[in-house]
């Protein structure tokens, strides 16, 4: 079951002008994201979120609707949601792909970081080292914002 | 020295214009006497077909027919292999397009068309205009301009009007995308507040929502499925436009449909038509909403709605706009007309200023300064203290195209000598819902870690982006600065396509 409050950034307990705001920032958020998407996997991600902001739309602006759905909310939380997050497996293979994709995103640090802990697990593995080696000469050129 | 045209270049239809002897617009008809030609191009064997012959091929050879290329502006990965064995990207298959109408406008006005201007859709990235400026060129077409098309839409509207005061809504809902943008009319002047839209939102969406209303109702009763046979999706797809066009004046129509033995008659009402394709609807009452904010104007401060693109007579659209801007949307323009007539206007503006117009009477002619906007915001990739990629945007959209702005950055590391400038278009500061349009590394002489560096950006006004960085420690602009846009093909790539689609005889 979806938590639209957590989903959609709404203080559980906001009230109707407030959940009104808070999706039309969402809605003008994911209408930007759908515009701009650069991939069809993102472009449809906005869509489905769009749909979800028009449904919680009708779902918390009702009066009956929202304590219905609260209720049914809470008994599902109650029962550990969707169960907790899985601890990933400290694999090498595992801190590779993470790292992978802490580096598509830009993020060089914590990839740098994942990446000698795979170099040290496993000294071996000839991937983990090469990644290494390119991500500490891409982060050595890249810019700091000037506060 | 030849005429200069107003090409629009649409997702399903193109149309083309010129300024007359006496200053005034008017659509050139194309060979076949129509007054707009469909962007669908049919590659029999190696001769490309161009138009409504090419249209009405799509059921028969639709592995040979191109449509909705526009869709595909900018994307580096589309290409169309032809049975000749012949590969185009969807800068030819625009250019193949562009070659017709520019062909059929010099047959029709007996001289030769060297000069246009093209428009594109607001809020079409810079790889989709660069995309489209290089379809001009391969085309053989001297590109005097790309420009928008509700601004040239406004230009049709307002051209005698621009010494009244009054602020314009274009909704601009064409066949494969849809802009809004705010604009001022006065002084001489046509000013762009604010422009917002979606690339991937027009009448083609339409069109696939009933589509799956037809096929839905076809399988419920025992039909096969339609979308799995090419040929039958794009029968699908014709009789699905014809109905959604006849739900403009009529309350319902029935579609026919006949595969593997059975033979079915749909019915397909106004309030089914209206009920399928509500959310696309709403989308574009979301994006009308965001525009006026942008602009920072209430719905009563607008003084006019100009509807453009065909899909504005969908019986839906003009009810939403009256519904949301509380004006009932003028009928003055021609939607499918007045973007190639703006754009002639344009280039016959641009003629004067150069002082090179054939126009008989060309004191009258009003000068209107036209002032447009970036619909996207542009920024470069920076990290913070704890590495962490950010956006950080320097020009911020709706700003006039031709500003030059600037922002300082410091280099991360001691003794530095290369900088990946990875240019960013997005509106958010998280790097994933952002698209780096282009980067390339720089070398700089190797300072101690925090060394001052400028970039500035401007949109020039084809709405495209120039970049410069400058190196603050010694005071100079670091050289070489080219923005390699991944999504595009360089000058060398087009100019062999030119040369290759000048052997190539389009009709």
């Amino acid at each position: 079951m979806d938590d639209i409050y957590k989903m959609l950034n709404i203080p559980r307990q906001a009230g109707e002008a407030e959940v009104r705001e808070c999706l039309r920032r969402e809605l003008r958020t994911w209408t930007q994201r759908e515009s701009n998407a650069a991939t069809l996997e993102k472009r449809q991600e906005a869509e489905r979120m769009i749909k979800l902001i028009d449904e919680a739309e009708t779902t918390l602006s009702d009066p009956r609707r929202r304590a219905e759905y609260d209720q049914r909310l809470d008994a599902f939380l109650e029962g550990g949601g969707d169960g907790a997050a899985r601890q990933a497996d400290e694999t090498v293979g595992g801190l590779i792909e993470k790292a992978a994709l802490l580096l598509r995103m830009g993020n060089y640090p914590p990839a740098i970081s994942l990446l000698k802990r795979a170099v040290n697990y496993d000294p071996a593995n000839a991937m983990a080292e090469r990644m290494l080696k390119n991500a500490k000469r891409e982060w050595g050129q890249y810019l700091l914002k000037n506060h | 020295m030849g005429k200069v045209v107003g090409m629009d270049l649409g997702t399903t239809y193109s149309a083309v214009a010129v300024v007359n002897k006496h200053g005034r617009a008017e659509i050139v008809p194309n060979r076949e006497g129509e007054r707009i030609t469909p962007s669908v191009v049919l590659f029999d064997g190696d001769a490309p077909i161009v138009g409504s012959m090419a249209k009405r091929s799509a059921v028969a050879s639709p592995d040979n027919v191109i449509q909705f290329v526009k869709r595909q502006m900018g994307n580096p990965s589309w290409k169309f292999p032809t049975e000749g064995g012949h590969v185009y990207t969807p800068e030819e298959v625009s250019a193949v397009i562009l070659k017709r109408l520019k062909e059929d406008a010099e047959t029709l006005l007996g001289e030769a068309v060297t000069d246009a201007v093209i428009t594109v859709p607001a809020y079409f990235d810079d790889a989709q205009r660069k995309a489209t400026q290089d379809a001009g060129r391969i085309a053989g077409i001297n590109v005097l301009r790309i420009i928008n098309e509700p601004t040239a839409a406004a230009l049709a509207y307002g051209i005698d009007k621009v010494e009244s005061r009054q602020t314009i809504l274009v909704y601009d809902l064409g066949g494969g995308t849809f802009d809004v943008t705010i604009m001022r009319l006065g002084d001489g002047a046509i000013d762009v507040l604010a422009t917002g839209g979606n690339r991937n939102l027009g009448g083609f969406d339409w069109d696939n929502a009933v589509m799956n209303f037809l096929n839905e109702e076809f399988t419920r009763q025992g039909g096969d499925d339609l979308f799995d046979n090419p040929t039958l999706q794009q029968d699908l797809r014709d009789k699905a436009e014809i109905a959604k066009k006849t739900l403009s004046s009529r309350e319902k129509t029935s579609v026919f449909l006949s595969a593997g033995g059975k033979n079915i008659s749909v019915p397909i009402t106004l309030a089914d038509f209206e009920r399928i394709t509500e959310p696309l609807l709403k989308k574009t009452a979301a994006i009308m909403e965001f525009v006026l904010e942008d602009a920072e104007l209430r719905w009563a401060d607008i003084d006019k709605v100009i509807l453009v693109g065909g899909s504005t007579r969908m019986k839906a659209v003009p009810a939403l706009v009256e519904r949301v801007t509380g004006k009932k949307p003028s009928m003055e323009v021609h939607p499918d007309e007045v973007v190639a007539m703006g754009a002639a206007l344009q280039g016959a503006l641009i003629q004067l200023q150069e002082g090179r117009s054939d126009l008989v009477e060309r004191e009258s002619f009003p000068l209107v300064e036209i002032n447009d906007v970036c619909s996207h915001s542009l920024g470069v990739v920076t990290h913070d203290e704890l590495g962490r990629a950010h956006n950080s945007i320097v020009l911020k959209k709706n700003t006039p195209l031709g500003t030059r702005v600037s922002d300082r950055f410091q280099t991360l590391s001691d003794r530095q000598t290369a900088l990946d400038v990875q240019v960013t278009e997005g509106e958010e500061s998280d790097v994933r819902h952002v698209k780096v349009i282009g980067n390339q590394e720089i070398r700089i002489p190797p300072y101690p870690k925090g060394a001052p560096v400028e970039i500035f950006f401007e949109w020039n006004l084809d709405g495209m982006l120039n970049v410069s960085v400058f190196d603050l420690t010694a005071d100079r602009e670091l050289s070489g600065f080219e923005i390699k846009r991944g999504s595009n093909l360089d000058d060398r790539q087009v100019e062999e396509k030119q040369r290759k689609l000048a052997r190539v005889a389009v009709n």
